[in-house]
């Protein structure tokens, strides 16, 4: 069984095959009685060592859509045993015969150690965000937020604003963007950028305003500062000046442009919350968009056709 | 791993012989009489008595001495002790370790230094030199009775696993020990600025893993560097593994700067971009670095500039490595690859001569410490090892001598193998 761990691990042909098989199941989302029986019998487990109530509920309705059981975990942080009790997760999840395993948890390669212990299963692991590692699916789910609206993604110019050094979503959105061919930009202030960045082959404006016009999809990133040990900026006052999206800003931005963000907001901090009634803004659809590619995800992950 | 008591006589016959001093091969005959070596000379006539042991084409050179090694005893008994830790030297060629004082509850006590004296003569497999903490719990706060803990044995001191992040304790500390001529082991990490799991670059922003700097070594080992010079104090540095730590040690040794400093074969044959999925076998402390840190380091090698190879051995348990990589523990087992590894790297790819790093095994371990090496001399003990240059060794897990293996050279295909070892009246075949 394959798993969706990271972004590397689909090829270009997956991405789009995965974007046909969402816009399908989105028809299916928009019927009086969204449900198919493709999955009938079949049992998947999400397991959130993080709370995220969005993630979680998106992945379990995506699955609930596909008629499969879902059963939810959750662990708060504190009551966890850390270390050791991930091996007897493996062994529960083993004499529980679950078909699919998706994961959330503080820390970056969770679910490749999920994912390796199980490799003689026949049980797929989705990564849903580990650590500042990665958040694939909400990169599927931006990616395909944006192929919508341009079904085209050579030449588009992204950029990236937040922290990007400490931002799963963002990891995952540069590599799902410069795979598919776009042209990636990030800002933010030095400390949010990781070591080496030049490596990443990404575009660092230390000033998005001023090239604002240029772009056909601006991403806020939420400003995470439960993941950082100490604060790495001065205060949000100044982080919401410098780097908040204010209704000015949206003046500069092309007409057919996109705003995007992967929630939940911090309204006044990343974007002010005047910016929320502009059309150009689909953080709602990016909702909607999600569930359709839960289920295109988990769909061909049964079907072994990714 | 088989131990025997030498018989009366043992006859090594047609060895190679390493001579430190002289730097020159010689194929030799040694006779060995009750654990004495009684004549080395050519084509010594077998009599009846005697045992033979034809080790052609092995090289023959004295034990090993480790810098490096945590035995994990008091507290971790689960994961080394004295017994099988003393017995993975041996299997490594070493015939004198240093074990470190990180252990529960560490060795800032004389009592604790008495009692690991006294248990390792039990098993006398190999001499065993105890280094102490230079601050009471290792908290970098009160030094310890330094006096106290060199009448019991210790040789050194040293706060591993913890820097003394107090320069005026660590003042005090080298001032202390100066009187007592006992050398201080630098664990140089800036721990304010290392707050990670491996080394910091594109690599772990790739696996999302939080990040050290290698700057946070090369910061404190120059401190204390210089700290230990302002006091004229003795100083020895851990595991360095980072190119900007050499550039500073060069810079600092042209200058007359008066120090000695040591590495881990990991660093100069593993990097950084080993740590595929997360792979806990690959998380040390110092972290593995780049392609350019290796090569420095091996360059360090050849220009002397670093004195010593040490093995760094950690032992852990499965449990505790087969966890994901943050909660997961620093450190791998490194007795019994250490000698390998570094003869495949160093010798086989002609960066130094057997007989230099000979030098940084034993001569210039035993000069840190201030010990006697026991030479392959007539008369003296035989402290023996019988390395077979020319075979070829798997190291698979059920030949792992050490209590846990927790190591990422795990069925490795090594140039070389240690036939034999003999030491204490015993001989220890592999
Ligand atoms: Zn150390
Ligand atoms: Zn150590």
């Amino acid at each position: 069984m394959k798993h969706l761990l990271s972004i590397n691990d689909l090829s270009e042909k997956d991405i789009y095959k995965i974007f046909d098989y969402a816009s399908q199941f989105e028809e299916v989302l928009k019927r009086p009685i969204p449900v198919v029986p493709s999955l009938r019998g079949k049992t998947i487990l999400t397991l959130f060592y993080e709370p995220s109530t969005r993630t979680q509920t998106s992945f379990t309705l995506a699955g609930k859509r596909l008629s499969c059981d879902v059963i939810n975990f959750s662990f708060s942080t504190s009551s966890i045993l850390k270390g050791e009790s991930l091996l007897d997760t493996v062994k529960n999840i083993l004499k529980m015969k679950v078909d699919g395993i998706i994961v959330r948890h503080s820390v970056a390669g969770v679910p490749h150690f999920l994912a390796h212990h199980l490799e003689k299963e026949n049980i797929f692991v989705i990564n849903a965000g580990d650590g500042i590692n990665e958040h694939p699916t909400q990169a599927l789910l931006d990616a395909y937020t944006i192929y919508k609206k341009f079904k085209d993604f050579n030449n588009l110019k992204i950029l990236i604003i937040g922290d990007i050094k400490h931002s799963r979503v963002a990891h995952s959105d540069i590599l799902i963007f410069k795979k598919l061919g776009c042209k990636v930009f990030v800002s933010c202030p030095y400390s949010f950028l990781p070591v080496e960045f030049e490596k990443m082959d990404v575009v660092y404006l230390p000033d998005f305003r001023e090239k604002l016009s240029d772009f056909d999809c601006v991403i806020a990133l939420r400003v995470q500062k439960e993941r950082h040990n100490f604060s790495y900026l001065s205060s949000i006052r100044e982080y919401h000046l410098l780097y908040g999206i204010k209704k000015e800003d949206l003046n500069k931005m092309k007409k057919n442009a996109l705003l995007m963000h992967p929630g939940p907001v911090n309204w006044e901090v990343e974007l002010s919350y005047e910016v929320l009634k502009d059309e150009r803004c689909v953080i709602l659809d990016q909702v909607f968009n999600g569930v359709a590619i839960r289920m295109a995800i988990i769909f061909l992950l049964f079907q072994e056709k990714l | 791993m088989k131990i025997e008591n030498l018989p009366e006589y043992l006859l090594l016959k047609n060895g190679i012989l390493i001579d430190l001093d002289k730097k020159e091969k010689r194929e030799v005959d040694i006779l060995i009489k009750e654990g004495k070596i009684e004549k080395i000379s050519k084509g010594i006539e077998k009599k009846d008595k005697f045992i033979i042991l034809d080790i052609k084409d092995c090289y023959i050179f004295p034990g090993l001495i480790d810098l490096h090694t945590h035995l994990r005893t008091p507290g971790r008994e689960d994961e080394e002790t004295i017994e099988t830790g003393t017995k993975a030297a041996i299997a490594g060629g070493f015939t004198k370790i240093c074990c470190l004082p990180n252990t529960e509850p560490p060795l800032d006590n004389e009592s604790l230094i008495t009692y690991l004296i006294a248990e390792n003569k039990k098993y006398n497999y190999c001499d065993l030199y105890p280094i102490a903490c230079a601050t009471k719990r290792r908290e970098g706060k009160e030094i310890c009775d330094y006096y106290l803990l060199k009448k019991a044995g210790a040789v050194a001191i040293s706060d591993d696993g913890a820097a003394i992040s107090s320069s005026q304790v660590l003042r005090l500390v080298l001032e202390y020990s100066k009187t007592f001529d006992l050398p201080y082991f630098s664990h140089c990490e800036d721990k304010e600025l290392a707050q990670g799991v491996i080394n910091e670059s594109f690599i772990s922003y790739q696996l999302g893993l939080r990040g050290i700097p290698d700057i946070s070594e090369t910061i404190f080992a120059f401190r204390d560097v210089l700290i230990a010079n302002y006091v004229k104090s003795k100083i020895h540095l851990c595991h360095i593994s980072s190119k900007k730590t050499i550039q500073i040690l060069r810079f600092l040794k042209e200058n007359n700067y008066q120090f000695t400093c040591e590495t881990a074969p990991h660093y100069f044959t593993l990097t950084e971009k080993d740590i595929k999925n997360y792979d806990t076998n690959y998380k040390v402390n110092p972290p593995l670095k780049k392609e350019e840190d290796k090569e420095e380091i091996k360059k360090a090698l050849r220009e002397g500039l670093i004195d010593a190879i040490a093995s760094d051995h950690a032992p852990h348990l499965l449990a505790e490595k087969e966890q994901d990589f943050e909660n997961a523990p620093f450190g791998i087992i490194g007795l019994e690859t250490c000698f390998l590894l570094s003869y495949e790297e160093l010798v086989l790819k002609g960066n130094l001569t057997i007989f230099e790093l000979l030098e940084k095994f034993i001569t210039n371990p035993a000069k840190i410490l201030g010990i006697e090496i026991n030479k392959i001399k007539e008369n003296n003990e035989a402290e023996i090892v019988i390395f077979s240059p020319k075979e070829k060794y798997i190291y698979s897990e059920d030949k792992v001598v050490s209590k846990s293996k927790n190591t990422p050279f795990l069925n490795k295909e090594f140039s070389g193998r240690i036939k034999a070892v003999i030491n204490k009246n015993k001989i220890f075949y592999f």
